[in-house]
């Protein structure tokens, strides 16, 4: 299980971001694509899983 | 079966079908998480088996029961409503009721509708009885079943937003594993309900 691993998880509210492992999202956004846009500027994780609203996967971005 | 398989069996009675599973797939989840053993009908694939005594069977095997009834409705004109589902429901709540044994006298019994009070209009029967809604979404079903169980005396649970949350990171692994398999997306999301099963199983220990 990779520990740079940012999960882009539907909330009530909106869209969280999460590192995997963290106890707290670091931030809901209102929607997906600004969610996405936050979790591309984290310097700490190397993958962003963006999740689909049932959980499952709707893209896999891979941070160079 | 052991006292201890019935104490922890939970049997479900919901549509098995493609639009169903968004919410099949999380309650399954949770139901694992929570330390119990979801029982289905679709468990076993043995055509020579009658359908309805397999169901008694696992009634019979289950302390608690989840009726999902959200989708009992005909979905056009013409179309029959879903009576396996409420019947399925009232087999549960005959057990319970005219049985002699002790144990099914104990069973615990959920219903869940989508919107509060829409079952009301078709089962008035019903008024009474321990409804919750999910509302159609994925995340609220974690968050009225985890809440049920711990109403029926489970203590300890994670938080529902944890639940929800360790099942994208349980979804993310399937993905990389399957893909590792040589699956597509589309297969991915369309593994069948045994198999999603047997995949929360392993994760989950």
């Amino acid at each position: 299980m990779s520990t740079a691993r940012t999960h882009i998880i539907k909330r009530k509210d909106g869209w969280a971001v999460k590192k995997q492992g963290s106890s707290r999202a670091s931030k809901v956004y209102r929607n997906q694509g600004d969610a996405i846009q936050g979790a591309r500027k984290m310097n700490s994780t190397s993958e962003i899983v963006v999740h689909k609203r049932d959980g499952s996967i709707r893209k896999w971005i891979k941070k160079k | 079966m052991g006292n201890t398989s019935f104490e922890k069996n939970v049997f479900i009675n919901c549509p098995f079908d493609k639009e169903y599973n968004d919410l099949l797939k999380p309650l399954l989840f949770t139901i694992i998480d929570i330390g119990l053993t979801p029982r289905i009908a679709s468990e076993r694939l043995d055509s020579g088996e009658v359908r309805l005594e397999k169901i008694i069977e696992l009634i019979e095997e289950s302390k608690y029961g989840i009726h999902d009834l959200s989708r009992c409705k005909a979905k056009n004109i013409g179309d029959y409503s879903r009576f396996n589902l409420p019947f399925e429901l009232a087999i549960d709540f005959s057990c319970r009721q005219f049985s002699t044994k002790k144990n099914l006298k104990e069973k615990k019994i959920l219903i869940l509708e989508e919107e509060k009070y829409s079952l009301q209009k078709a089962l008035s029967d019903l008024s009474f009885s321990d409804t919750k809604s999910h509302k159609g979404e994925p995340e609220e079903i974690i968050y009225q079943v985890r809440d049920w169980f711990y109403e029926t005396g489970k203590s300890n649970l994670k938080s529902p937003s944890q639940i929800w949350d360790d099942f994208n990171y349980f979804y993310s692994d399937l993905y990389q594993k399957k893909i590792e398999k040589g699956f597509s997306k589309k297969a991915i999301e369309r593994i069948p309900v045994p198999e999603f099963l047997d995949e929360i199983i392993k994760w989950s220990n």
